[in-house]
Parts: structure tokens; C-alpha cells; sequence
């Protein structure tokens, strides 16, 4: 089936995608493991997982588009329809529901005007429910772009949003500037290729490589211990200063970039049950 | 105990039984009638253990363990009916009936349903559920022949399986997760599989059905009868299944010697020609230009008088004829009219069988189909099997992707079978005979070196390309397997092929392999010499020659040279139309037969129409001509012709016919509308207790007391139809050598060796008269190698003239060809492929439009 297909046929991973196309298939004996960052790299073009970029991974890799729908359908972070640049996701699990989660997520629904899973009229945002996300420590907690975000009240989500549709920069509890999908999903498309900082420190985990902590793939910060509403909560412009503040995690004993290993479905910052993760020490 | 000599012996429900190890609990206790409830195992595929609806206690395991996915060992313990078991199979259920909609009354499959039927027997009587179902779009269009209902799926992977491990054409999955996990095709790619039919009838609940069949019957109204399918030369056989007298419904029946439990779409949907409106229902005979209707006695002394009065009389056989057809027609050529020429070859023809005979005493196989199970290394030379013998296609795909053995493709041109093929050995058109030679002297490495090191070595042969004189082809065949004590598995194109062979419609054989005194001409031969006026008389059975024999123009000349033509056939074919005196035949749906298949493998038909008004067997117009010619065979039914057949025929003396009936899966007497066998009092009872008789599903599990099931869930239907090889009685099996002979034709430049085949759907005079199939037909193209193309200024999509005998515009299609050569499809609509083809080596000039 891939002998000898037409690159002309090709629809979206053209030119220089094309290149880092052949990078990722590079990178595994076995092309089929491929499909997952193959569709990010769609996602990263497209905003989300179309049609044509799901032929486009099935001619490349060798399958029909009909195997590719059904192993990237299982993932959620691959939407198979328009997502915005930013998704918000917000945990309606037992914890975050016990501090109000529910109100947020319809009050946050109805100030973007929007139904759950649809992106707003300026085609920038869209609001979706998790569930618990690891994170009870921070409840009511969520993310954007699969970035942690905590403590979150309706004004404090709509303040993010605005900041962003105002082209600031929000940061996330871990202090990382939160980036759009298309840019988060280049990165997790050309992991491991030497392309990105992210692909470097997973390469050099995989490696063997002990990393220092703040280059740990899926590093997250300390911020336990903290009653809800009693500190400074991680949010627009706090995030880092709140990092600083809770302190970093001790060097010795992380055992970094496990859930990494071997899974090119793993999310940065979202990583229940990652060793060494902060919840379990605090416990 | 185990005994030493790798058995194990296994305790269940109190019986103990000896068996293998490895072997599957559930199989196991199948065999002892115990029958574990099920949704995802299928015996023809891998388990996967994902519906957890076969849980059972075994003893010193702390949690049930699933049946289908348990090999037995020695000493254990099974109890299928545990309470703990019988909790969690009902648990199970009520899980699966949560999305159910129970839509039953509405549902094809009610009635026939094993999620139905389990949940009679082993499920709870209510469910707990209140919340609302899981909703989608109903009766989605996946194919054009299948349709999908996605609440009504109970998630077995069944089709995706299916799809994936038998017939590689992934187009149906399983989509998103968890709850929402769903069944689907990709948005604008549809379940286009030539097999996509089987998914339909091991769906184990009515979430895929067939679009000719929805809505169309209740099980219990149907009339069955268990048949073989007409169409190819593998044989598979089927159901044949009618409401009202009228053919609604086929399905597979399994036989793990020739199909497993799969038959292909042609097989399963191309049915409904049976009933066709145009099929000939009396007697015509030609006054001047047209036909006039007579009864049967006038057009038999019509038919007779011509055939007294010619003074040489040739006779052509076609491929769907069954063996007792082939019988009578030979019987009438050589006994009656006593004519050495008589032919069954017309696409086929210059496909040498005959040196079969030499080599190995039959003519034909001497590899089953089984044989494909075991050997190291399998070589194929010969047509597309996926177009022209589907299940065969599977039977390969099967040992090589599923077992793991060699495949050697030898062709001139891409064949399905390329995509799993270990080596795809490209020669050029005309150099196969050179190819395999490389192969047998090593050079054709390393090709030759699966072969050289296989200990079981089968070697596939069919006729390649319409009318190609296959002689070197076929002798080195036989002298590679020959030489590497392999077997040779002879594929001549149809249903009926081979029982023709064995009943010697043949110019150089007559029945049971032997030498006629005189040898007759062939097919081509016949034409010429009707053609020229030496025979002025041809007896034509089931064979449109003048749509179907590599030669159109020399047909035609044939058919209006003047001779005196009597055709028996299903419907006004062009050759028919060509008659003098034209007999209406009986279909295969409406009589009783046997087909005799690619491995020589006797298998029965049985009767479940009525003909359409005074049709009758060929064997029956064999009998009639005859008894009007003053020669009268004594022939009033099918047991007549048998005992004719074993009085005279040496193969086949010992077989006796009757043993050969199939079991049907659907017990009792065959008859419409089950309800009136139902007595009212009659209820529904619990595991082990009876089903109403006549209730379709409620066929006798001939072994023991657990629930009788739907069929088609049953496992043990496999070893019940074996069928019959007969025995050769000079044949010892082993393929001894042949002399050789140079090979390797020239190219001339400038011209286009013509390849040929048929495609699945084509203009086969029963597949065109099935409507839903006819739509599927593909246009016809012509397809070249690049480079090639590229030389005289084609590309993938252009317009050529394609000019042999006559000329033809087609679309360029770039493949996988050797130079040299191009290929058309044989017969769809808009082109037969033989009206470009002259002389026995047919070539064409190719060029731009
Ligand atoms: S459609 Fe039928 S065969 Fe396929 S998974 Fe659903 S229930 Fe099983
Ligand atoms: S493979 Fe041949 S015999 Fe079997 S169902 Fe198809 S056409 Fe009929
Ligand atoms: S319940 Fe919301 S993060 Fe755990
Ligand atoms: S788990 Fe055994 S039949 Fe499905």
C-alpha cells in the first residue's frame, strides 16, 4: 500500500512538514509508531486532526486512514474537530466538584457563550471538562493547553482568557508560558527528533541521563500545602513567582521523564502518576 | 492423566475428556456438547478475549477464567455452570443490554440472534438500567452492501477482526473509547472488501446487515437448503435460503477443508440471476429471424433432426455445467452423436490439464486446498486469485500471514497476492516457463532458495491470461514440484471446471483421466472448423462462447457460418441468440448436483426452487436429445445418472452420492414459517432445557444438553461436510517429470503482448444479471508499465487507443507490469476484451487518443 505512493498526493504535510514527517518515521523500526506524533504534526498545521491530514499519515505510514482514525480517536488530545488555539479544560472530578467546579465550568460556559467541546465566534477558545487531573492539591484546578492552572475561580479563568485574546503571556503554575495548540502540538510531534527543548531532554532521559529537575521532562512544581484561597494563587504573571516561592523539588531522588520513556502519547504537565510527582511526597 | 503421548485429560462439568493440550476450554467442551456462551470467539479467527461473556470456574483458579482464551492442561477442572459463572455470564449480559435497544421486532436478526438466544438462556430476565441509551445515527451506508447500526453492536470485534486478520482490508474499526467506543469506517472510504459480506453473518447481533436482504424476511419464514456456490472453482459451500420461492438470502457454511467459514461477496450476493425476470422459462426454436415457443417434445425432435442431418457435430461445454451435466454431455458427444470433438475450455482454452494425466494421473489437482495449511513455501503462477477465486485468495493469505509461510509470485503482472508475497518474481509476458526454471535451477535467487529448502512445497497453477497457450507454463510446474516432491494445485477458472475435466467433456480425455481413442479438436479448433463449414452442427451447453472465448471474431464466425446450433442455457445470451433450438436450464438453486472443485473435491447441491416453467438439468436435455436420436440412456433421475456415472466411470465407481448430502445447520424439515411447528404451550426453558422444535436457531446440538444455539456460533459445523476426492485409480498422488521444452516467447517491438482476467464483478452472464453486483462492476481500463507509457507519451489517466482486432478507447492506468505488455480486464461493461484478441497469443498496438 505505501510502495511507490505519489508525494503529490500528499495534502498537508508539504514541504518543510514533509521533512519533519520523514524525521518522526525516522525515528521508529517500526513505522506504524509513528501515527501518533504524525497527527500531532497535523494538528500543529491544521489547529486540529482533519480528514486529509489523517490520509496524509495513513499514505506515509503505510495503513489505511480507516486504522489511523481508529488508534488517534482513542486520544483525546487529538481533536478530530476545530479546537481553537486554546483549549481550557477544567476538572469536574469528586475534589475540584466539592469546591465548586461545577458553578465554574457553567459560569465560564456561559461568559464565553459557547456550549462545551465548541470553540467561541472569534474561534479562539474552547471549554471541555476533565476529569481529576492529579492535581486536587490545586482544586477547583484545570489547564489550558494541558498546562496546570489552579485555584481557579470564574473571574481568574476569564481574566486568562482575556489576557490572551489581548496577545499576553499567561503562564502556568509551573511557569511556563502557555503556548497555543498548534505550537504545543509541534512540540509533541517532533519529540525526541533534536528539534525541540522538549525533544532534547527526552532524548537525553531516555538516554539514561539523570536531568537536573527544572529540565526533568514533565516537571512540575511543589505547591502543596497551600488553603485554598489563604496564599497568592498561581495564575496570570504569579505562576513563577508562586514556583519560586513553593521552592523546587529536591534534586536527589526524581527519577525524571518515566511516563516519557517509551509513550509518544504522553503529554508535557499532565502526568498523574508520575514518580516522584509532588502529591505523593507531601502525602 | 497424561499418557505420554501429549495428551491431557480435563474435567468438565463432571465429564472428563482426553484431548490435546493447548487446545481451547471452549472448544473442548463444545466437543463434549457443553456450550460455553460467547460473543467475541470465532473458531476461524484468533481469540482476543474482550466480551468476557465465556467466564467459567476452574478449579484452584481464584478468578473465572475466560473459556476462550484458556488452553486446557492436565488434570483440570472446568465447571461452566458454577454459580459464579452462571452470575457473571447474566451479569455480562445485562452490561451489554445497558446501549441495547432491543429493537427486536424490527431487527433482521431476531430470531437468529446469539444475543437473543444468550440472553434467553443465560441472561437476566430485567435490567437495572433506567438512564438513557447510548443513541446514533441508524442504518449507516458503509458499503454498498453493508449496513451498520452502531447501537445494536455489542463490541466483539468480530468485523474488525474479520477485516484485519482474514481479508487485510482494513477499512472497518473500532473508533474513540470507553463507553463511546464505537464501530466505523473512515468518512469518505467505505467497507469496499470483496469478503465484507462475512462480517454480516458472524456479527453476533443484528448491528451489520445486508442491504438486499434488510427487512426482507424472518428467519423462520425461510426456506433452506444447504447448495454449493456456482461461481468459482473453490467450491464454498452455502445456504441457500427462499421466502415465497424466491432466493433471498445466502450465507456461508463452514467446511475447514475448502473454506473455512468464509465465502466472498460474489458468492454470497450474486444470487439474485435465479430469479431474474429474463431467465428462459420454455422451449424455443428459430423460425427465420426469431424464436418461436414449443413444448418440449417438438423442440427435442427439432433439435434431434438437425443434429441426424449434419454431417460433424462439435460440442462446447461451459464452466457452470455441474458433474452429472458434464457427464450427460459427454455421454451425448462421444455415445450419441459420436464426435471426438467436445471441449469445456472457452477462456481457458489452451490451458494444457491434460498433461496433468501424465505427470500425476489425474487432471488436476494433486494438493488440497489443505495442503496450503502445511507447506514451507507455496509458488503461484496463474490470474489474480482475489478476482477470480476469492476464497482460495483467503486460504492463502491465511498460511502465509497467519502461519507464516513462503509465497513465490511468478507473473508478468501486480497481483493481490504481491502485498504478503515473500518474493514477486516479474518476468516478462511469455517468460514464466523461464522464470520458474530460474526458480527449479536456482537461479532465481533468492526466490529459489525458499523453494530449494521447503519440505512441503505446493505449486499453484491456473490458467494466467484468456486463451494463452500455458503448455511450458504448466510443465515446469510439474517438474518443480516434481523435482522437490511437492504437490501441484491445478485452479481452472469455474465451479464447474473440474467435474468436466473428471467427466472427460474434453478433446484428449475421456472419463476418469483416460485416453480416448481418438483425440478431438478443442474449443478453438471446433470454431475453425465450423467457421469453414466443416462442422455444421454445435451443440452448446452453459457457455457463452461468443462473450467469452479469446477470439470474438472467430465466434462469430462460427455461430453464423450456417451450422446448426442447439444451446441449452439460462438466458438469451449472445450465443443463445445465435440458436436454432434453445433449451432453458435449470439453475444450480433449482436442482439437485454436485460440483466438483479446484482440488478435485466432490461436493452435493441440493434442491430448493422450483425452475421457472419447464427448465430442467442439462443432464435431463443431454437425455432428451439422445432419447430423440434413437438412443435412449434410461435416465429419469438424478440416482439414474449417478448409476451410470459409477458403472462407468473408474474414479468415480465407489462414490456413492447420497453419503455426500450436507448437514444443514437449521435441523428439522426445511420449511417456511416455523410458527406453524410451534406448538402454543411450548415455552422458552433454561440452559439444558429443549427449544421448540423447528425454531430456527433451535437446531439439534447434536452432542448434548447445554442450549442449542444459533448456528452460527458454532465451532464442530466445520468437520461435518467434508465432501469427496475420489481416488484415481492410476494416480498415486506424486507428480513424476516432464520432458521440457524451450520457453520464453520473443517480444516483438512496437506491440503489446495482451494480458487478461476477469475481475469479481464483471459481465458473466449470471454476476451481470444480479443487479446489486452489476453495479459494482468497474469500467474498463488498460494498464501499462511507465516506462512504457512514457515511450509512446501516456500518463496514469490519459485516453489510449487500444487496437487489436478491433479498436477501443480505454483510460491509462500505470501499474506494476511487465514491459512490454498491458493489460485489460476481460469482460465489463463496455468492452469485452475478446473482441481485441486474434489468434492464441493475441497482441495490441497502444497510443495516445
Ligand atoms: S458490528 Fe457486530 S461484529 Fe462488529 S463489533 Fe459490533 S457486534 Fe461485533
Ligand atoms: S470463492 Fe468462489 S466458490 Fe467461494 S463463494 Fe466466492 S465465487 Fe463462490
Ligand atoms: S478532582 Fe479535580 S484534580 Fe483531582
Ligand atoms: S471473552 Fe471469551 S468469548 Fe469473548
Amino acid at each position: 500500500m505505501s510502495a511507490g505512493f505519489a508525494e503529490a498526493a500528499l495534502e498537508v504535510l508539504e514541504g518543510e512538514r514533509l521533512e519533519d514527517a520523514r524525521r518522526i518515521l525516522a525515528k521508529y523500526p517500526n513505522p506504524r509508531s509513528a501515527v501518533i506524533p504524525l497527527l500531532f504534526l497535523v494538528q500543529s498545521i491544521q489547529g486540529y486532526v482533519t480528514d486529509e491530514g489523517m490520509r496524509d499519515v495513513a499514505r506515509l505510514v503505510g495503513i489505511t486512514p480507516a486504522q489511523v482514525l481508529a488508534t488517534g480517536s482513542f486520544y483525546t488530545m487529538l481533536k478530530k474537530r476545530p479546537q481553537g488555539d486554546y483549549v481550557i479544560s477544567i476538572c469536574r472530578n469528586i475534589t475540584c466538584t466539592h469546591l465548586g467546579a461545577r458553578r465554574l465550568i457553567a459560569e465560564v460556559r456561559d461568559r464565553l457563550g459557547v456550549e462545551l467541546n465548541e470553540v467561541t465566534s472569534d474561534g479562539r477558545f474552547m471549554l471541555e471538562t476533565a476529569e481529576c487531573l492529579a492535581t486536587c492539591d490545586g482544586a477547583p484546578s484545570g489547564q489550558i493547553n494541558y498546562e496546570d492552572v489552579y485555584h481557579l475561580t470564574t473571574d481568574k479563568v476569564m481574566d486568562m482568557i482575556e489576557a490572551l485574546r489581548r496577545g499576553e503571556t499567561v503562564t502556568s503554575v509551573r511557569g511556563e508560558p502557555i503556548r497555543t495548540i498548534r505550537e504545543i502540538s509541534y512540540e509533541m510531534a517532533m519529540t525526541g527528533t533534536g528539534l525541540t527543548a522538549l525533544g532534547e531532554a527526552t532524548a537525553r532521559t531516555v538516554a539514561g541521563e539523570v536531568l537536573p529537575p527544572d529540565m526533568a521532562p514533565g516537571f512540575r512544581p511543589r505547591v502543596t500545602g497551600t488553603p485554598a484561597g489563604a496564599r497568592p494563587r498561581p495564575g496570570i504573571e504569579e505562576a513563577a513567582e508562586s514556583a519560586g516561592e513553593m521552592g523546587a523539588p529536591e534534586a536527589e531522588g526524581e527519577q525524571p521523564g518515566d511516563a516519557t520513556g517509551g509513550s509518544e502519547a504522553a503529554a508535557p504537565g499532565n502526568r498523574p502518576g508520575h514518580p516522584g510527582s509532588t502529591e505523593e511526597e507531601s502525602r | 492423566m497424561s499418557d505420554g503421548n501429549g495428551t491431557v485429560t480435563v474435567t468438565i462439568n463432571g465429564r472428563r475428556v482426553e484431548t490435546h493440550p493447548g487446545r481451547l476450554l471452549i472448544d473442548v467442551a463444545e466437543e463434549l456438547g457443553i456450550f460455553v456462551p460467547r460473543f467475541c470467539y470465532h473458531p476461524g479467527m484468533r481469540s482476543v478475549a474482550v466480551c468476557r461473556m465465556c467466564l467459567v470456574h476452574v478449579e484452584g483458579q481464584r478468578k473465572l477464567m475466560p473459556a476462550c482464551a484458556t488452553p486446557v492442561s492436565d488434570g483440570m477442572e472446568v465447571q461452566t455452570d458454577h454459580p459464579r459463572a452462571v452470575d457473571a455470564q447474566s451479569g455480562m449480559l445485562e452490561f451489554l443490554l445497558i446501549n441495547h435497544p432491543l429493537d427486536c421486532p424490527i431487527c433482521d436478526r431476531a430470531g437468529e440472534c446469539p444475543l437473543q438466544d444468550q440472553t434467553y438462556a443465560h441472561g437476566p430476565g430485567t435490567s437495572r438500567y433506567v438512564e438513557p441509551k447510548r443513541t446514533y445515527e441508524k442504518a449507516l451506508e458503509i458499503s454498498d452492501l453493508v449496513v451498520l447500526d452502531r447501537e445494536r453492536c455489542v463490541l466483539c470485534w468480530r468485523c474488525v477482526r474479520f477485516a484485519d486478520e482474514i481479508a487485510g482490508d482494513r477499512f472497518i474499526q473500532l473508533v474513540d473509547r470507553g463507553a463511546g467506543t464505537q464501530i466505523l469506517t473512515f468518512s469518505d472510504e467505505p467497507f469496499d472488501s470483496y469478503f465484507s459480506g462475512n462480517t454480516i453473518q458472524i456479527c453476533p447481533v443484528g448491528a451489520l446487515t445486508a442491504k438486499p436482504y434488510r427487512f426482507v424476511s424472518r428467519p423462520w419464514d425461510l426456506k433452506t437448503a444447504p447448495s454449493i456456490c456456482a461461481y468459482c472453482s473453490v467450491g464454498c459451500p452455502i445456504s441457500n435460503e427462499a421466502r415465497a420461492g424466491q432466493l433471498v438470502r445466502c450465507q456461508a457454511l463452514p467446511n475447514e477443508n475448502v473454506n473455512d467459514f468464509w465465502i466472498c461477496d460474489k458468492g454470497r450476493f450474486g444470487y439474485h440471476y435465479v430469479d431474474s425476470p429474463e431467465r428462459l422459462d420454455n422451449p424455443l426454436v428459430r423460425k427465420g429471424d426469431s424464436f418461436e415457443v414449443t413444448g418440449w417434445a417438438e423442440a427435442l425432435r427439432t433439435a434431434a433432426e438437425g443434429l441426424r442431418g449434419a454431417a460433424s457435430v462439435g460440442v462446447i461445454a461451459g464452466g457452470h455445467l455441474t458433474t452429472e451435466d458434464a457427464y450427460a454431455v459427454q455421454r451425448l458427444a462421444r455415445g450419441t452423436l459420436g464426435t471426438a470433438d467436445l471441449d469445456s475450455r472457452i477462456q481457458d482454452d489452451g490451458a494444457p490439464y491434460e498433461l496433468m494425466v501424465d505427470a500425476a494421473g489425474v487432471a488436476g489437482s494433486t494438493a488440497t486446498l489443505n495442503d496450503l495449511e502445511s507447506a514451507q513455501t507455496i509458488v503461484w503462477t496463474g490470474p489474480d486469485p482475489r478476482e477470480e477465486l476469492p476464497v482460495l485468495f483467503l486460504r492463502l493469505r491465511k498460511a502465509v500471514t497467519g502461519r507464516g509461510a513462503k509465497l513465490v509470485v511468478v507473473s508478468p503482472r501486480r497481483l493481490s497476492l504481491d502485498a504478503f508475497a515473500t518474493h514477486v518474481v516479474r518476468c516478462e509476458a511469455g517468460a514464466e516457463a523461464a522464470a520458474l526454471e530460474g526458480l527449479r535451477l536456482g537461479n532465481e535467487r533468492p526466490a529459489a532458495d525458499d523453494v530449494a529448502s521447503a519440505d512441503a512445497l505446493v505449486c499453484c497453477w491456473g490458467p494466467s491470461s484468456p486463451g494463452r497457450d500455458e503448455t511450458p507454463i504448466l510443465e515446469q510446474v510439474v517438474a518443480l514440484a516434481a523435482e522437490r516432491g511437492g504437490k501441484v494445485l491445478v485452479c481452472p477458472p469455474h465451479a464447474g471446471s473440474q467435474g468436466l475435466l473428471d467427466m472427460g467433456v474434453h478433446p484428449a480425455l475421456s472419463p476418469g483421466y483416460r485416453r480416448p481413442e481418438t483425440r478431438g479438436r478443442r474449443t478453438r479448433e471446433i470454431l475453425e472448423a465450423a467457421a469453414s463449414g466443416e462442422i455444421d452442427a454445435l451443440v452448446i451447453a452453459g457457455a457463452d462462447v461468443l462473450n467469452d472465448f479469446p477470439d470474438a471474431e472467430l465466434a462469430r464466425r462460427a455461430l453464423t457460418s450456417g451450422a446448426f446450433v442447439v444451446v441449452s442455457e439460462l438466458f438469451a445470451t449472445d450465443t443463445a441468440r445465435a440458436a436454432d433450438v434453445l433449451l432453458p436450464a435449470a439453475a444450480y438453486a433449482e436442482r439437485e448436483g454436485t460440483f466438483t472443485n479446484l482440488e478435485r473435491r466432490l461436493q452435493k447441491l441440493e434442491q430448493l426452487l422450483a425452475a421457472p416453467g419447464t427448465a430442467r438439468e442439462v443432464w435431463r436435455i443431454c437425455a432428451g436429445i439422445a432419447a430423440a436420436m434413437g438412443d435412449d440412456w434410461g435416465w429419469t433421475s438424478f440416482d439414474d445418472v449417478w448409476a451410470d456415472i459409477n458403472a462407468s466411470v473408474p474414479t468415480h465407481a465407489e462414490v456413492d452420492v447420497q453419503a455426500l448430502t450436507q448437514p444443514h445447520p437449521v435441523a428439522g424439515p426445511h420449511q417456511e414459517s416455523g410458527y406453524e411447528l410451534m406448538p402454543n404451550d411450548m415455552v422458552m426453558a433454561g440452559p439444558g432445557g429443549p427449544m421448540p422444535k423447528g425454531h430456527r436457531s433451535g437446531a439439534a446440538f447434536e452432542a448434548g444438553q447445554a442450549w442449542p444455539l444459533s448456528w452460527e456460533l458454532r465451532s464442530f459445523e466445520a468437520h461435518l461436510r467434508p465432501g469427496l476426492i475420489p481416488v484415481a485409480a492410476d494416480g498415486t498422488g506424486e507428480v513424476g517429470t516432464l520432458t521440457e521444452r524451450a520457453s520464453a516467447t520473443r517480444r516483438e517491438p512496437g506491440t503489446f503482448r495482451l494480458l487478461s482476467g476477469r475481475h469479481i464483478y464483471d459481465e458473466g452472464t449470471m454476476v451481470s444479471r444480479s443487479a446489486m453486483l452489476h453495479e459494482l462492476a468497474k469500467e474498463p481500463f488498460v494498464a501499462l508499465n511507465a516506462a512504457d507509457a512514457a515511450e509512446i507519451g501516456l500518463s496514469d489517466g490519459a485516453q489510449a487507443v487500444v487496437e487489436g482486432a478491433t479498436s477501443v478507447t480505454l483510460p491509462v492506468v500505470i501499474d506494476d507490469i511487465a514491459r512490454g505488455a498491458v493489460y485489460i480486464p476481460y469482460d465489463q461493461p463496455g468492452l469485452h476484451a475478446n473482441t481485441l484478441m486474434r489468434g492464441p497469443e493475441p497482441t495490441v498496438t497502444v497510443r495516445p487518443a
